[in-house]
């Protein structure tokens, strides 16, 4: 077993269980890659080089004391940083939390210790997690390993670029729009933004509480489901955390995919879409009508109002979230103040970047007097529309696929100039997050440029074993080719 | 809704004002043109019917959850103390705040 970085996540918690393979080698094998990828790729914001060694070295002591092992036994994995692991700074890629600590981990994070992962480090997003590129990250920019003048995604792109370049078999991101969904497309990878619900989000940096839902990232869907197994729960302290969620997945192919019901929303289809994009995602639609699914063409009518009632909903929830941010307790202060609140808006002001000062100004006008039945009110009935139109098409198709993202990886200021046109780059990937549904992404192609595609495949809520099962069934089907 | 696209750099310091952010003078003339842009894109929302559509906020349809009040001791608080900007003992420092 020489190449320990090209091995899958499921296959690293075999061996090290059964004592064929160190935890210790794994992680610095991984560390290995960073030193030499990462100078390029720049997916990671906090490296945590000695704790990752010596959590390895207590994994393998464990089973040298013939303790049973975790499900990621010696799995390394890289944690978006809006996500909180005790004792490490943790910054949303933020100049106002540089040099935060989290003072505790959140529960998912306990839970990949019990389960005997290896926390690599802190990868980098676009600042608080709004954006769609990396590019707003207050510290540098994430690139696409598959062409480094492509952007990773966002806003999990440090986490995507990771993965793909095989510093870690798998990571941790947090989807609100499709910021699992959008970067596992650029980079060739699965990613699941699982049922609203289903993941603790409790220890996440919130953005939009009622849309944000973390999620795993892999090279394949059967450790999609693995770290998803690990993660996924009710938890008592997430207030949101759905009573129902189990935690159990198998992401093993449906036997047969004979009789299943697939809808393509046409609303998916329409101009604008890349050709290559379209066409890589009709032959993987075309693959499963060969293997015995039934494809229906579907209508989900209020599809374009999605991105209006999100980049409603999304920076209202911010605005009131962000409040947190003042200077007094934590992060970023501003210096020769005279007032409480100069010290709040000087601090406010100096740490934030662009994008999220505009979030934070559009979602406190949304729900300001005078404008809130006309801006979030009116959006928040327009999320019941959008519900409502996936309610019917469940009852008609079993899965729904679409494109995961109208383009391939972008190049780096393509889009940065315009908000509205960056904003249009999760239009397929926001209407699960206002329905709640779930929703992943799977690679099905690459572009004459050898730039990954990405095909979406959306269930109904708490369906999510199905729908690992089923982007197992096209995973097989679709050889989809790895980077060295 | 309409009133969207006439949206002034007035407006905007206002809505400045509210977020407790300070600004620029550029960055209020920037943020005046992009919110004109912004708020058009989004003004469709108000072709959309939405008489007698409640509203959501919850997709699981969760209403409050409960659990027992039980005090659970957290023994971390140097851990809180520790990442204030400034700080006096146990406590936040911030400046005077009554005269």
């Amino acid at each position: 077993m020489k190449n320990l970085t090209s091995l899958s996540a499921s296959k690293i918690a075999q061996e090290v269980s059964s004592g064929n393979l160190k935890a210790e080698d794994v992680a610095q094998a991984h560390l290995d890659r960073v030193k030499t990828e990462d100078p390029k790729v720049k997916a990671f914001i906090t490296l945590l080089e000695e704790k990752a060694l010596f959590s390895a070295r207590e994994i393998d002591l464990k089973r040298a004391q013939g303790k049973k092992l975790g499900k990621l036994a010696g799995v390394p994995i890289a944690v978006k940083d809006n996500i909180l692991v005790e004792g490490v700074e943790t910054t949303c890629a933020s100049k106002i939390l540089k040099g935060f600590k989290a003072p505790y981990d959140a529960t998912i994070v306990e839970k990949l210790k019990k389960e005997d992962a290896v926390i690599l480090g802190k990868t980098n997003l676009d600042e608080f997690a709004m954006g769609s590129s990396n590019e707003n990250s207050a510290f540098f920019k994430t690139k696409n390993p598959w062409n480094l003048e492509t952007v990773p995604g966002g806003s999990s792109g440090g986490s995507a670029a990771a993965v793909a370049a095989k510093m870690a078999p798998l990571s941790l991101g947090s989807d609100t729009g499709g910021s699992i969904r959008q970067p596992a497309s650029f980079c060739g990878l699965v990613g699941i933004k699982p049922t609203y619900g289903l993941v603790s989000r409790y220890g996440l940096i919130a953005f939009a509480s009622s849309l944000d839902q973390i999620g795993p990232m892999a090279r394949n869907v059967e450790d999609t489901a693995l770290l998803l197994s690990s993660i996924a729960g009710h938890d008592p302290k997430d207030s949101t955390s759905a009573p129902q969620a189990q935690n159990h997945f198998s992401g093993m192919p449906l036997e047969s995919i004979r009789g299943l019901k697939i809808g393509m929303p046409r609303e998916y289809f329409a101009d604008g879409l890349d050709p290559e994009v379209r066409k890589s995602v009709l032959d993987a639609v075309n693959n499963l009508k060969t293997m015995g699914a039934e494809i229906k063409e579907v209508t989900l009518p209020h599809t374009s109002y999605a991105v209006a009632t999100y980049y409603i909903i999304a920076p209202s929830e911010a605005a009131s979230n962000l409040a947190r941010f003042d200077g007094v307790r934590y992060g970023h202060r501003a210096q020769n103040v005279k007032s409480l609140s100069e010290l709040y808006e000087k601090s406010r002001g100096e740490g934030f970047g662009p994008e999220v000062k505009r979030r934070i100004m559009l979602g406190t006008y949304a729900l300001s007097s005078g404008y809130y039945d006309a801006y979030y009110n009116r959006a928040q009935k327009a999320r019941t529309l959008i519900s409502r139109d996936f309610e019917n098409v469940f009852k008609e198709v079993d899965f729904l696929a679409t494109p995961t993202a109208p383009s391939v990886a972008f190049k780096f200021g393509e889009k940065s100039a315009d908000p509205v046109a960056m904003y249009l780059s999760d239009i397929f990937t926001i209407p699960s997050n206002l329905a709640g549904n779930a929703s992943l992404s799977i690679p099905c192609g690459l572009n004459k440029d050898r730039l990954p595609i990405g095909l979406q495949l959306i269930a109904p809520a708490f369906e999510d074993e199905k729908l690992l099962s089923l982007a197992a069934a096209v995973e097989k089907a679709v050889n989809f080719p790895q980077l060295n | 809704m309409e009133k969207s696209s006439s949206i002034t750099e007035e407006d905007v310091r206002k809505i400045a004002a509210l977020a407790k952010l300070s600004l620029t003078p550029e960055e209020i003339s920037r943020y005046q043109s992009q919110f004109v842009k912004i708020l058009d894109s989004i003004a469709q929302l108000s072709r959309l019917n939405v008489e007698n559509v409640p509203p959501t906020s919850s997709v699981l349809g969760l209403k409050n959850a409960f659990r027992e009040d039980q005090a659970v001791p957290f023994e971390k608080n140097h851990a809180l103390i520790d990442n204030a900007p400034e700080k006096d003992g146990p406590f936040f420092k911030v400046p005077k705040i009554i005269e």
